[in-house]
């Protein structure tokens, strides 16, 4: 039978990944790679919570059952693919510029 | 929870839904074939469209906070508690258009012309769409609410400091801005998820509730910790802060001005605002420990970013790195006071610590725009923005050396400017508190802001200038820096009304009709505006 523990020991591995890339990855594309399998933890985490935990809850109250998790991770998805376009735009930006999307080669600005 | 809405809550979301009405039709009209040539000739059309829609906006903020023109505030959270319409949010909101007015009017009359014609329309409305998702951040009470306020900050802050697409800074800026903040929201959404896997809920008012009855959990650590991630980077908390000083110096100048103070404005009301209602249902033994601990945690956090500012800026040379190191110490000192709302030792009145931190924000947001209001016009005149272009700025224009001197000495805490009164107020509710190691860290950082901030006074004192040419400034810069000027003396030399507004209006709706833990029975009926009137009245005796 396969529960809630599995669901969160594959998020905490989507996490441990995420983290991984995005502390290896020198491309930007690379670290904006990184942060969706962080982002899909969280979705796989709510969405597991939402109906392991807390929907037939809600119905043994007498109520609806509950989907905040479930709107959330949509709310999330959504936004994930804002953030993309944006960062797909800047990263584009960059390119015209250094040639490359190396975050090493970003070193104008510092001190 | 209801579940309809009346108009009336509607109208409670006035001042956001007038900058929408202005950012759709921002977006819209210039495309329309009759409307097309005028939006092609000039920016004046649109820049007037903003400011008038961020004067409608001010406006029904002003109204629903004097409960005037028929329009009064709900006694509950509005959007099915998604977000909550208060007295502190309202004041927050406010802060935050009036600048955003000002960074507009900054902008019309500097920096406008390297914004291409076509670009007007996307400019402005991804100023006002940051402008709408700050002042979300200050409403948020549901942590969906508050993921999406964060990023409906961001995004469009990310666009801005890479808007001025030809030169190789802004590129870098938005790069190094757009990669960190995805990462840092990335962090908070898996620790909400917790926090949701947890406690089953996403309300900020029912989180508390469970944790002042069962104690420290996992989920709790994580949810705060995650947040801490997401909030601490809109306010550069040290140790997410190095997008900071890249972003400030990469971005346009007034762009610049409206991240430094409208951003952080808000994050750090949301902040205080998760901090109040975690501090404000602590009353049971189980979450005194772990509360005193995340408050402890927290002003550690403020006391290292204030630090780090401080000491990093002794080393820039560019005006707006200085600036960006100052705004990441004063974005500390706010964090150390939020700090105060879980961890305070006596038996403590949250709006004091709100009503200081108001005072704090106004006093802020007149020093900064200020001291970039007068760094824009130097910076433009000599189209660099070493400190060096600042000297014998006496002998060029002594109102701008003025000026700036008002504004950098408010900025380190003067007596007799509004700075100085803002950190008397932190270090007053730090030590009413039982919190002396923050009042000793408030009191060494402003010794060290000390030398820095006399450095561009010194230059602009002493040092011989490199062209003789007088500065010649626009009317309506003059305005601004006059506006700026006159708020950091009516606060520094006369307190008193500032003070009294920001007492009145500090409250938080949830401390005035939400029962304790399982006395939902007993809720007060009455009229809700007369009691909340009731409530300001005491908060202001």
């Amino acid at each position: 039978m396969i529960g809630l523990g599995h669901f969160l020991t594959l998020s905490a591995i989507l996490f441990g990944c995420g983290v991984a890339t995005i502390l290896t990855k020198r491309n930007a594309i690379g670290i904006l790679m990184g942060v969706e399998l962080i982002l899909n933890a969280a979705n796989v985490n709510l969405v597991a919570f939402n109906r392991f935990s807390w929907a037939g809850e809600a119905v043994a109250h007498g109520a609806a059952p509950a989907v905040d998790g479930l709107m959330f991770a949509m709310f999330i998805i959504v936004l994930a693919a804002a953030e993309a376009a944006i960062a797909l735009a800047i990263f584009l930006n960059f390119y015209n510029h250094f040639s490359t999307i190396d975050i090493e080669r970003a070193r104008m600005l510092s001190g | 929870m209801p579940v309809g809405m009346s108009w009336s809550e509607v109208l409670t979301l006035l001042p956001e839904l007038c900058l929408l009405v202005a950012i759709c039709v921002a977006l819209i009209a210039p495309v329309l074939p009759p409307l097309r040539a005028m939006f092609r000739a000039s920016h004046a059309p649109l820049t007037a469209l903003a400011i008038i829609a961020l004067l409608a906006a001010i406006i029904s903020a002003v109204a629903l906070l004097t409960g005037s023109a028929g329009l009064t505030l709900p006694d509950h959270s509005v959007l099915g508690g998604m977000v909550v319409v208060d007295h502190f949010a309202l004041s927050v909101k406010i802060i935050i258009y009036i600048f955003t007015l000002l960074v507009i009017v900054l902008w019309s009359s500097v920096t406008r012309s390297q914004v291409r014609l076509t670009d007007g329309p996307d400019y402005l409305s991804l100023v006002l769409s940051g402008a709408l998702g700050m002042s979300l951040m200050a409403s948020a009470t549901n942590f969906l609410m508050v993921f999406l306020a964060i990023e409906a900050a961001s995004f469009p802050s990310y666009a801005l400091a890479g808007f001025n697409k030809q030169t190789y800074r802004s590129s870098e800026a938005s790069l190094k801005y757009v990669l960190i903040g995805a990462v840092a929201s990335a962090l908070m959404l898996y620790g909400l998820s917790m926090l949701y896997g947890y406690y089953g809920t996403l309300d900020l008012v029912a989180v508390a509730q469970r944790v002042a009855a069962e104690g420290m959990s996992v989920g709790l650590l994580m949810g705060v910790f995650g947040l801490l991630i997401g909030i601490g980077f809109k306010l550069s908390a040290v140790p997410i802060h190095f997008w900071c000083p890249d972003v400030f110096e990469g971005a346009s100048i007034e762009i610049t001005t409206f991240l430094s103070v409208a951003s952080k404005a808000g994050a750090i009301a949301l902040l205080v605002r998760i901090m109040m209602t975690l501090g404000h249902f602590s009353s049971g033994e189980h979450a005194r420990q772990i509360l005193l601990g995340i408050g402890t945690f927290v002003g550690l956090v403020g006391v290292v970013t204030a630090t780090w500012g401080n000491l990093a800026a002794y080393f820039q040379t560019n005006v707006k790195r200085l600036l960006a190191y100052s705004s990441i110490a004063h974005a500390g000192y706010m964090i150390m006071l939020a700090g105060l709302l879980t961890a305070s030792m006596n038996n403590m009145q949250p709006t004091e610590v709100a009503y200081a931190l108001l005072f704090y924000l106004i006093v802020y947001a007149f020093m900064n725009l200020g001291a970039f209001a007068v760094a824009s016009v130097v910076a433009k005149e000599s189209s660099s923005e070493s400190l060096d272009e600042f000297a014998g700025l006496g002998q060029r224009n002594i109102f701008l050396a003025v000026a700036m001197g008002c504004f950098l000495l408010s900025l380190f805490g003067m007596p007799l400017t509004g700075g100085f009164w803002g950190k008397v107020r932190f270090g007053f509710q730090m030590w009413n508190e039982g919190m002396w190691w923050l009042v000793v860290a408030l009191i060494i950082n402003t010794v060290f802001s000390l030398y820095f901030y006399l450095k561009p006074i010194i230059i602009m004192v002493w040092k011989q200038p490199t062209s003789s040419r007088v500065l010649s400034v626009a009317p309506a810069m003059y305005g601004v820096i006059g506006i700026a000027l006159l708020g950091v003396f009516a606060t520094g030399i006369l307190p008193d009304p500032a003070t009294a507004w920001a007492k009145n209006n500090s409250r938080m709706v949830f401390m005035m009709d939400l029962p304790p833990v399982d006395a939902q029975a007993t809720l007060p009926s009455g009229d809700p505006v007369i009691a909340s009137k009731e409530n300001v009245a005491e908060a202001g005796q």
